[in-house]
């Protein structure tokens, strides 16, 4: 695969991306930077105050059917209902009670101890779907830097030509049935993910390191040979100080914290069929606040138009099922934390 | 069909399918651990539910005898929080009290059910309402210190996604 990575990015470009950078520092800078967040564990609760919170004028209702009312409140109004005194607040901010929650909304689910914030993350965000957007070029080149455009460049066919169409039951594409396609010299592009805003997100990848998964349909030409590329690269929140240019030269001013690509050469007569390409990142350090989505493509034949080969419905997921339960090796708040809910967990 | 005989902490006895009062898992394991369905005049007692609200109680259980059980557990369907039918809401238009003493008969008598109806509409009505509002609603004292409130504060503002 060609490794003449030309300038697609202008100058400008790079400007207004360094602009957007310093804007978004100001705009996070009174929250606590992520690596130095600690989470405060239980409030202390003295004996005499022992009922408040679990008596309804009156009528004193046990802890634990307090959190099964709890467990129907959407997930995303349960924050806000912390400050109506410190047993609430230790309730919903126990592991007990979400999971209770995830339970409920996956009922085959095996029982696993993880704190109470990453269910949290887990039912009021999106951090751990799908991140990568317009993987089908059903927006165009919405959300992508094209990185190298060689050959007659980059081009979205629906249906895919040459080829057998995308598989109808595959998540992946959403419903799509468009893919992007290379040509005869090297066609590169790339997707910033930033998880500058996702706090929680970053902090659980700091302390839990789940795995990240990424992936990508692939297909060539029935009549021509191709090659393809699938990368990801994690950056810290340094990233958008630098320009592409500096981060692909030679000497990178910025160097990833991982890196992983996997390549596949179809050769002529065998392409066709789609197929799945994946890569999955089990360890890495931490800090990570950008992930690049990178794939790139060409045809090995040379031929005029645009025989390269095709891509679609990428994926880029923080895998919600490979955090490790609680052990005792956590920190000390958890630790305390988990010991005190034992009685909860019923 | 079999009957047998409810009594109230007050005192009163309510005669009851034996059907209808095994929807309690509480009176199920009861009668078959100490066998007393073969018993004719068998009364069981419950000490821990009044008259007015096990009447509530036997009138909920005896709409709901024929419902089915609840269905198979599926992985991709998402379970609804306020999936309430109009006959439980009917049924549930009763003072806080009631409402309070209710949650706790169906904890006791472990009627999974009236449970989660009773603790959804307890949900939905605090859902959306400030925590001030909530306090007074239930009489819950605010028992935060100053600074123990903004490090609650603090920490769920941390934890928001915009």
């Amino acid at each position: 695969m060609g490794n003449n990575h030309n300038s697609g990015s202008s100058s400008s470009s790079s400007e207004t991306k360094k602009f957007k950078g310093a804007t978004k520092m100001t705009n996070t800078d009174h929250f606590t930077p992520v690596d130095k967040f600690e989470f405060m564990g239980l409030l202390e609760i003295s004996e005499q105050e022992s009922t408040n919170g679990l008596c309804f004028n009156d009528i004193y209702l046990p802890e634990e059917v307090l959190l099964n009312i709890l467990s129907y409140v959407p997930p995303k109004n349960l924050l806000p209902l912390t400050l109506v005194c410190k047993k609430w607040c230790n309730i919903i901010k126990s592991e007990a009670l979400w999971m209770e929650i995830h339970k409920k909304k996956h009922p085959n689910w095996q029982r696993k101890k993880l704190p109470w914030y990453i269910y949290y993350c887990y039912h009021t965000t999106d951090s751990f779907k799908n991140m990568l957007k317009n993987g089908n070029g059903q927006e165009k080149y919405k959300h992508w830097k094209v990185v190298s455009n060689e050959g007659d460049q980059f081009q979205i066919e629906n249906p895919p030509k040459g080829c057998d169409p995308l598989p109808s039951d595959v998540p992946d594409f959403n419903g799509k049935t468009s893919c992007f396609v290379t040509s005869f010299y090297e066609c590169n592009k790339i997707q910033e993910i930033s998880l500058r805003e996702k706090r929680l997100l970053r902090y659980i990848l700091n302390k839990f390191m789940p795995h990240i998964y990424v992936s990508e349909w692939m297909a060539g030409r029935f009549d021509c040979g191709c090659a393809y590329k699938l990368g990801i690269r994690g950056y810290n929140d340094q990233y958008d100080e630098h320009t592409y240019e500096e981060l692909q030269s030679e000497e990178p001013t910025l160097m990833p914290l991982f890196q992983m690509s996997k390549k596949v050469l179809i050769d002529q007569w065998q392409g066709r069929t789609w197929q799945k390409v994946e890569i999955l990142i089990e360890e890495y350090p931490k800090n990570v606040a950008v992930l690049v989505f990178e794939h790139a493509g060409q045809d090995t034949q040379f031929w005029k138009g645009h025989y390269g080969s095709k891509m679609a419905g990428g994926v880029v997921r923080v895998v919600f099922d490979s955090i490790e339960p609680l052990s005792g090796a956590l920190k000390e708040t958890s630790s305390r934390r988990l010991y005190q809910n034992e009685d909860m967990d019923v | 069909m079999p009957n047998i005989k409810l009594q109230s902490s007050d005192g009163e006895t309510f005669e009851v399918d034996v059907e209808i009062a095994k929807c309690s898992v509480t009176i199920k394991t009861m009668l078959e651990d100490l066998g007393m369905d073969d018993e004719e005049e068998e009364v069981v007692p419950l000490p821990n539910v009044n008259s007015a609200i096990l009447r509530k109680v036997i009138h909920w259980a005896t709409y709901h005898k024929d419902d089915p059980p609840p269905p198979e557990d599926d992985e991709n369907k998402e379970k609804r929080t306020d999936d309430i039918s109009s006959w439980d809401a009917d049924f549930l238009k009763v003072d806080q009290g009631t409402l309070f003493e209710l949650i706790l008969a169906a904890n006791y008598l472990d009627i999974k059910g009236l449970l989660d109806v009773t603790c959804k509409t307890v949900a939905n009505m605090i859902k959306g309402k400030a925590p001030e509002e909530i306090r007074k609603t239930f009489n819950i004292k605010n028992d935060f210190t100053a600074s123990e409130e903004e490090q609650v504060r603090k920490e769920n503002e941390w934890c928001e996604e915009k």
